[in-house]
């Protein structure tokens, strides 16, 4: 790590700098090649070096509440399907959705409650904890060793209520340690207070991290945005407010016009409910903010390698980013408020869904061009500004983590 | 036909039979099939009267509406999606946007999360 820089000024930009909350990884300048968005062989890499090695964000506690309620995920970037239980004591587990004996899949529906897991091939039964429990016809197994044979696991852990899994069983370091300082500044983040509002999917033509880099700059929304989010016309938006690294992981504040106009059925909807997306600007703030900016609106978190926790003032969303190849790449995107109190509240909020899945939508529209204009091998690297410096940081720490090194 | 509306609200009834749907994927569906003076018809019968439609669905438990002031709110909810056209795009779709129709909507809140 290199030296505090210091805050950097534009010249589009009189009244705000751009300040940095951590010290600046020597990330190097320059374009970044578009091999790392084209190449399957890169792809193959990163597979085994990154989403092997690294804590990945599957789902949420409140998915299965019970003992034996259980959910499945497809992991393409696993080759596998899992299978995440509640088990009897409590504890939640994940496991790979495979019976040991000849493979054929347990758990065939997206969730459900179970007393344990039985295949549907032979009859051969699993507890919730991955024990193996029923072989019929055992006798016709000699020597079979039943404690051998149990369901194949991944590590599994929580932090405040999100399911993290891990390729290996017993990872080298905890989650608590994978995630660290970004964590930490999250905490206090009322999460159990929040209601899930919103789920989006779409299946994306673009690589895994080019997906990614349309969520974690502010430069594209002066231009994108100026429809979804009047009044993000304007080029001081551009600049993030402040900037964090913590290893692999980094965090975006992003301001917003203290005179931002709400649209005439928005203000009605915020005289009378609180936590609307782009006007929030009294209530809790634990858990945001961590570099105390002013006109704050709300921080992009990137937890490496693909799951964004996106925090404002009663409410926060999430992204998932699940390659499939290295132009192929599943977008999950979940909503969350703090809980509504009246209808007035509960309306106030559907601004919220509405604005940002029509922004999404925006985001969304450039990443396949920019694939394709990749893959032809006409464009041949990526041009990044000082204010897209979230983007040169994914890079690079790919390419450390590709390349056998952890920043 | 029977009024899905409270009385209060019967100026909107005409709009329940288009706009009146229990999901975000099917409002989505109906904004987005509109033609702009259709969204513009609701939206400028809508808008006048938002702030006494709150005021009234504000009387009463969020979680328990009566089965009237769950349809307002229902309608409401679809008001807030033909805002979108009217107050931001000039047009039903996003102007610059991803397929719709590659964009899935669920509608499995509170139990899912996946993908």
């Amino acid at each position: 790590m290199n030296a505090p820089q210091p805050p950097v000024s534009y010249p589009f930009s009189p009244s705000h700098a751009m300040k940095f909350g951590t010290p600046v990884p020597d990330m190097g300048s320059g374009p970044i090649p578009a091999e790392s968005v084209t190449s399957a062989a890169y792809f193959e890499r990163e597979r085994e070096q990154i989403f092997k090695q690294a804590w990945l964000q599957v789902g949420r506690v409140e998915e299965i509440p019970n003992a034996g309620d259980y959910f499945t995920r497809e992991l393409h970037v696993f080759k596998s399907n899992i299978v995440v239980v509640r088990g009897k004591d409590g504890a939640v587990r994940a496991f790979h959705n495979m019976c040991t004996h000849r493979g054929m899949a347990l758990a065939t529906e997206a969730c459900g409650n179970t007393r344990g897991f039985t295949c549907e091939f032979h009859g051969w039964g699993f507890g919730l904890d991955g024990s193996l429990q029923a072989v019929p016809a055992i006798e016709s197994f000699p020597g079979i060793d039943r404690s051998r044979l149990g369901l194949k696991a991944l590590a599994c852990d929580t932090w405040n209520g999100f399911i993290f899994v891990h390729w290996n069983p017993q990872p080298a370091q905890s989650l608590a340690d994978f995630m660290g300082p970004l964590a930490r500044d999250m905490d206090g983040f009322p999460f159990d207070q929040c209601q899930h509002i919103a789920h989006y999917t779409a299946r994306v033509k673009a690589n895994w991290k080019l997906s990614i880099d349309a969520f974690q700059e502010a430069y594209h929304a002066t231009y994108l945005h100026r429809h979804a989010i009047p009044g993000a016309g304007d080029l001081e938006l551009a600049l993030p407010s402040s900037v964090r690294f913590y290893g692999p992981h980094r965090s975006v504040s992003c301001w917003l016009k203290t005179d931002i106009q709400p649209t005439p059925a928005e203000a009605i909807a915020y005289k009378h409910g609180s936590f609307g997306f782009v006007k929030a600007d009294e209530g809790d703030t634990r858990g945001l903010n961590p570099s105390g900016d002013e006109s704050w609106w709300f921080d992009i978190n990137v937890f490496f390698p693909n799951f964004f926790c996106d925090l404002g003032r009663g409410w926060y969303f999430t992204y998932n980013f699940w390659p499939v190849s290295e132009n192929d790449t599943i977008w999950n995107m979940n909503i969350y408020q703090v809980q509504a109190a009246t209808a007035g509240d509960r309306l106030a909020q559907e601004f919220t869904r509405v604005v940002l899945r029509d922004t999404v939508f925006e985001d969304m529209s450039t990443m396949e061009f920019s694939q394709k204009a990749f893959d032809s091998g006409v464009i041949t690297e990526q041009t990044i500004g000082d204010t897209e410096i979230a983007v040169r940081h994914q890079y690079w720490v790919a390419d450390e983590w590709v390349n056998g090194r952890r920043p | 036909m029977t009024n899905q509306l409270p009385a209060a609200f019967a100026d909107l009834e005409p709009f329940c039979a288009k706009w009146l749907r229990p999901t975000e994927s099917q409002r989505n569906q109906v904004r987005i099939s509109s033609d702009m003076a259709e969204l513009r018809v609701f939206y400028d019968a809508v808008l006048p009267r938002f702030d006494a439609v709150i005021r009234h669905l504000n009387q009463f438990p969020l979680g328990d509406l009566p089965p009237a002031e769950q349809n307002l709110l229902n309608l409401s909810f679809a008001f807030v999606e033909a805002t979108a056209p009217v107050e931001r795009f000039n047009s039903p779709i996003v102007t610059k946007t991803f397929p719709p129709e590659r964009f899935l909507i669920h509608e499995d809140l509170g139990r899912s999360g996946g993908w």
